[in-house]
């Protein structure tokens, strides 16, 4: 497309088949212990990382 | 729903329902934004003047293609789906240390005393009590977490010993992983305890606020004395010799540093690499407070340091602050994304007395006490609450463009402000979504970066 680029394809309806198997981080536990934001948080669940693919996941490992 | 906006000079689309997340060019963000607004718009009438006919035409044929392809104004009621109530509890913050080293000028836990007037030390059998209430109410749970915390937890490392040592016995009685964590002011740190640290905590969070005199001024030691020369040498050297993994810094920025920008590009600078610098979240009245009226100054702040942080990062200076990570490829499952931090349900705080509070920010409040695991009580009706208060059950967050993402923010700071804790505080989410923004432009933009780059090979 000319005017548009797609950042990243829909991701949440997928996961409702695969998620909720509660193995995760409680979220304000990780880093701030003052707020909470969830979206930042992997899945503990290996295949579900895969199914999702994660492997591209810019925000974390680019230029490292 | 779409959420359109502009952060760090991108023009970007959320499409809620989805999760996809769009890059726009000036013609595409304008027939958007009249899409949002009526459906049914002439849109190519409304924007000839401005563009030429046959680009408005164009871009309206592309926006309508990711409609049927179910990337923009997708279904985005999701109230069918429940959260299961399993009233199982898999993480607990452990407050070791009722007192404190330092005397930070914005302590919610009152310097360790969480406003219940006593300075006490857990000790290692309420310690004990604690992890085997906890094996005993997590089900079929794996995962673990404690997190000593305190007031200062190294001021009782003696216990924090004992208790891993315990939870380590326990691993292999029940099948269970316990994932340890320490939040510390690093004044004690020596290398004994590094060592140690390195050896059983999954992760370590060690307060900084950033450069000396923001620190200094924040964060006194008892005698008035800032505390930045205390402590930076033992976190650098700490986290050099944990290989720049699994830590944070965690610093928070005031009314008197709305500059924090600066603070965090002082830490990266410094040779850090996991940083977070959060707002202070106090009564507006507080001389340090963050006013509304600030909010457009950290806005510009947060944009500003986005653009630093892209620099950094591609310039060979990587740095991870944890407001600007996003994973938009995949992320947390739905459901998480639906109970966020979880407190009072599957995550809760336990006082050296061994009182069982919502979380840690929540101890020593009048009617959140929900047991003891000195005597094994638990209010399960309080936990019930806790575990209804999902994002898509908040009035406000079922209609927020962010909910999938903040998951409905912090219920301590909904019962403080607003005395409710299905009532998000206002600053709190307003600063939630800016700095979502911002994250999702920062994903863009290194995308764009990686893509040119992986084009020039
Ligand atoms: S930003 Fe506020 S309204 Fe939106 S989901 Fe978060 S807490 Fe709820
Ligand atoms: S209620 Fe707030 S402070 Fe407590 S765990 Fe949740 S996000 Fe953290």
């Amino acid at each position: 497309m000319k005017h548009i680029q797609t950042v990243s394809k829909p991701c949440l309806n997928q996961s409702l088949a695969h998620g909720g198997c509660g193995e995760c981080q409680s979220s304000c536990q990780s880093a701030c212990k003052t707020s909470c934001t969830v979206a930042n948080q992997s899945c503990a669940n290996k295949e579900n990382q895969i199914l999702a693919g994660r492997d591209g996941k810019v925000n974390h490992s680019f230029g490292k | 729903m779409i959420h359109l906006f502009e952060a760090l000079g991108k023009r970007m689309a959320l499409d809620v329902g989805s999760g996809a997340v769009l890059s726009l060019d000036p013609i595409a963000y304008d027939a958007l934004r009249l899409l949002v607004e009526d459906a049914d718009a002439n849109v190519e009438d409304a924007l000839s003047a401005t563009y030429d006919r046959a680009e408005v035409e164009e871009t309206v044929a592309e926006l309508r293609q990711l409609m049927e392809m179910g990337y923009l104004n997708t279904n985005d009621d999701y109230s069918h789906v429940e959260a299961a109530d399993t009233g199982v509890v898999k993480a607990m913050c452990l407050l070791v240390a009722h007192d404190c080293n330092l005397r930070c000028k914005y302590c919610f836990a009152d310097t360790g005393e969480y406003h219940m007037k006593s300075r006490t030390m857990l000790s290692a059998e309420t310690g004990r009590k604690a992890l085997d209430w906890l094996v005993a109410h997590s089900g079929n749970r794996t995962n673990l977490e404690v997190d000593f915390f305190g007031g200062e937890p190294l001021m009782n490392f003696g216990v924090i010993k004992e208790v891993v040592a315990y939870g380590r016995e326990l691993e292999k009685k029940h099948g269970k992983v316990f994932k340890f964590t320490t939040t510390t002011n690093a004044v004690l740190l020596n290398d004994e305890m590094m060592d140690f640290l390195n050896a059983e905590m999954d992760n370590v969070v060690i307060s900084i606020d950033g450069r000396r005199e923001v620190h200094d001024r924040m964060r006194p030691t008892p005698n008035g004395k800032g505390s930045y020369d205390l402590i930076i040498d033992k976190a650098k050297r700490f986290v050099e010799k944990r290989g720049q993994q699994r830590y944070y810094l965690r610093g928070t920025f005031t009314g008197y540093n709305l500059d924090f920008g600066n603070d965090v590009l002082h830490l990266a600078d410094m040779g850090f690499e996991q940083l977070s610098i959060e707002p202070v979240v106090t009564d507006e009245k507080c001389p340090y407070a963050i006013k509304e009226s600030d909010l457009p100054t950290v806005y510009d702040e947060y944009e500003r340091l986005g653009h630093e942080y892209i620099r950094y990062r591609r310039d060979g200076k990587w740095f991870n602050f944890f407001h600007f990570m996003v994973d938009l490829t995949g992320g947390p499952c739905l459901k998480k994304r639906l109970t966020g931090c979880g407190s009072g349900n599957e995550y809760v705080a336990v006082t050296a007395d061994g009182d069982i509070y919502p979380c840690h920010q929540f101890v020593g409040r009048e009617g959140m006490q929900m047991g003891s695991v000195l005597d094994g009580s638990f209010d399960r009706d309080i936990q019930h609450a806790f575990q209804q208060n999902n994002v898509l059950k908040k009035d406000k967050c079922s209609q927020c463009w962010a909910r999938f993402y903040c998951s409905g923010g912090c219920a301590a700071n909904a019962h403080a402000f607003n005395g409710d804790i299905g009532k998000p505080y206002e600053m709190e989410c307003r600063l939630e979504q800016k700095r979502l923004e911002c994250a999702m432009a920062i994903y863009a933009i290194e995308q764009e970066q990686q893509q040119a780059a992986q084009a020039d090979e």
